[in-house]
């Protein structure tokens, strides 16, 4: 393992972390932070756009539900997809083929990086204050360059503190899932395919049905993946 | 509990339409406020909001009172929004006494403290309250349905 | 020099306006509007901020101290729908700088459209065109198609970006009656439609999940794969309904799921 490609690696991990955490909720809000997009593209940087493909889909249907409303705050879905993707992506370039066991246990390591997301998010709004309070002071001195500046300060502290997030996370994931893989055989390999292949998608086409308003939308869904099996099984029989 | 009463200094916004609604499978939306029924900017503003299958109804608060007072709602789940704690007090003092109220968002005001992340209420607001819940009002602080209440009695004690 | 009048009101001349080279760099600024959200005012910084432009082309001194400050009010919208808001209180404010409305005019204005617009908003984009769009994607990543993602950048941006620039330029030039020309778009009806499609496309990547877990190696054979697949998804979403965290299913059904497989084989070993 060369020790100055992979720090190069955790970098970029790093700067997509801190990026796509902006567009998620400070700047632009492009939906570039959206599972389906920012791990597909953490693909591409690290060299196997195939595997972030499959990856971001399944992280995006177990998110689908997580929206922002008002001053409502969800799970971060950016950082814990961000960090899942690396982990993923970083044991298939230095330590051996990103198969279904990887993954499973990849997501199962990250997810709860969505909560410590959450958590970093709410803390980063309280520590605005201070800019809220600065905003107000620039106002009474009628010093518009002043309150210029503010929007700066917080997106730099949001891009930093989630790009240490993310790049700490994936890391000591990437450590603990090596450790942890070698260790899969027999019956909990077996487990561990069944929670990859059938528990984690069908949770996520829950989730993402659960946000469907209409009922007519479940029952269209419904007849839909009637109509597609079929044609996938006399396809194959 | 129809019809579900609502302080949300916002009035009508996405947790009411993306959340709430299909939480309570909302039919109707009554705004209870003295300025906007005579708005035709933001009546029309709020009807674009709310989805067509939902009916929208604004009232100045004396006639909602009596308006309210007249209808039955049970096939019909309905939210009444209120602006302000004030307005609450005001739709209860004119002879509408609703059972429950939820807080949902009131907005940092000088003078205000945070009950939680969303909702700030100073102690002539706590004091108001105070006095509905002793008239026998659940009322509970909760922004979106899948939170846990937040519990108001501590601070309704102290006030 | 700070003098309380608007620039123009002692030259009596033609009432000042911002112009277009100020919108466009609010227009730019209004992609950074929640840079600086806090709890207790959430947007009023990012409006300001993006007001700024605009401000400093009407006022001088006294005058731009008070309008900065009537603009870090408390403000909460969606982010794209805020600059209509912006555009119309821009509008407002060339009005107040000449002295035929009151500065209290635009600070009820955004008060008052805040809460319609975050609704039109967050129910168009958020939970209408997102989910629609990301469906639509997962489907074709999961048939194959590698550029999916892609296109689904580009028809969500072609939204975004439309109702940012469109809401900025009508919101200047309409003012308060933007609100009208929004309405002719008639998005709550977009909105209610998308979640058919969006149920449709669900439902054929739900299919190719369940192909995915046929040709893999955890498949179970005589075609029970798809079986399970949907008798899970329907379990998972009752339990979602009544409130249950993601999480909490992941972590309960992945225990119960692996204590299951090794439980049984240790009983009857069948697995090495």
């Amino acid at each position: 393992m060369d020790g100055s490609i992979l720090a190069m690696d955790l970098g970029l991990v790093a700067t997509v972390g801190g990026a796509a955490a902006l567009d998620r909720r400070g700047a632009f809000q492009l939906m570039v932070s959206q599972p389906l997009v920012v791990v597909p593209a953490l693909g591409v940087v690290l060299g196997d756009p195939q595997t972030g493909l499959w990856l971001g889909s399944l992280l995006q249907l177990l998110w689908m539900s997580s929206v922002l409303h008002g001053a409502n705050v969800p799970p971060n879905e950016t950082v814990a997809s961000v960090a899942i993707g690396a982990m993923v992506l970083l044991f298939g370039k230095y330590v051996g083929a990103p198969d279904a066991t990887v993954w499973t246990l990849a997501i199962l390591i990250g997810a709860p990086l969505s909560l410590v997301g959450r958590w970093l998010e709410v803390r980063l709004d309280r520590a605005n204050q201070v800019l809220a309070d600065r905003a107000d002071e620039a106002a009474r001195a009628g010093e518009p360059a002043a309150l210029d500046r503010l929007p700066w300060l917080g997106l730099g502290r949001a891009f930093v503190l989630n790009a240490l997030l993310v790049v700490v996370a994936a890391a000591l994931g990437l450590g603990l899932l090596a450790v942890v893989y070698d260790d899969v055989r027999g019956a909990f390999a077996v487990a561990l395919q069944t929670v990859g292949r059938y528990l984690m998608p069908a949770l996520g086409l829950a989730v993402a049905l659960s946000i469907v308003r209409r009922r007519r939308g479940i029952a269209l869904a419904a007849v839909s993946f009637a109509v597609v099996m079929t044609a996938i099984l006399q396809g194959r029989g | 509990m129809n019809p579900f009463y609502r302080v949300d200094n916002r009035l009508v916004h996405g947790q009411i339409i993306s959340t709430w609604m299909p939480h309570l499978r909302l039919r109707r939306i009554v705004i209870a406020n003295d300025a906007i029924p005579d708005s035709t900017l933001q009546m029309s503003m709020y009807r674009m909001a709310i989805p067509e299958g939902v009916a929208f109804d604004a009232l100045p608060i004396q006639k909602a009172a009596t308006w309210l007072n007249a209808r039955r709602f049970g096939n019909d789940p309905t939210m009444v929004l209120l602006e302000t704690v004030d307005d609450a007090i005001r739709l209860f003092a004119s002879g509408h006494p609703f059972p429950t109220l939820n807080i949902g968002n009131v907005h940092h005001a000088p003078g205000r403290r945070a009950v939680t992340n969303a909702v700030y209420l100073g102690d002539d607001d706590l004091h108001q309250l105070r006095k509905l819940a002793d008239r026998g009002v659940a009322i509970e602080v909760r922004s979106l349905p899948d939170e846990t209440p937040t519990d108001l009695r501590a601070a309704l004690r102290s006030a | 020099m700070a003098t309380t009048a608007p620039l123009d009101a002692d030259a009596g001349a033609a009432a000042r306006t911002v112009g277009y080279f100020a919108l466009w760099r609010v227009l730019w600024r209004s992609f950074f509007f929640q840079s600086a959200t806090n709890y207790e005012r959430m947007q009023n910084v990012g409006f300001a901020y993006c007001m700024l432009p605009a401000l400093t082309r009407l006022y001088r001194g006294d005058a731009l101290q008070a309008a900065m400050t009537r603009h870090l009010e408390f403000f909460n919208s969606h982010p794209y729908m805020a600059d209509a808001l912006l555009g119309a209180s821009i509008k407002l404010e060339e009005q107040i700088a000449a002295g035929r409305l009151p500065p209290a005019a635009v600070q009820r204005f955004k008060r008052c459209m805040m809460g319609p617009m975050a609704a039109i908003g967050d129910s168009f984009f958020w939970s209408s065109l997102k989910p629609f769009g990301a469906a639509w994607a997962i489907a074709g990543v999961l048939s194959g198609i590698a550029w999916a993602p892609l296109a689904f950048l580009v028809l969500y941006n072609m939204f975004h970006l439309s109702m940012r620039v469109y809401g900025l330029f009508a919101g200047y030039q309409y003012g308060e009656r933007v609100v009208e020309q929004l309405n002719r778009f008639e998005l709550p009806r977009f909105s209610d439609r998308s979640h058919y499609l969006a149920g449709a496309f669900l439902g054929i990547g739900a299919a190719l999940l369940a192909d995915d877990a046929m040709r893999s190696t955890a498949a179970i054979g005589d075609g029970l794969e798809p079986v399970l697949m949907v008798l899970l998804a329907v379990i998972f979403l009752l339990c979602l309904k009544r409130k249950m965290p993601m999480l909490l299913l992941l972590y309960g059904f992945a225990a119960a799921c692996v204590g299951l497989v090794c439980g049984l084989n240790a009983l009857f070993p069948l697995i090495g």
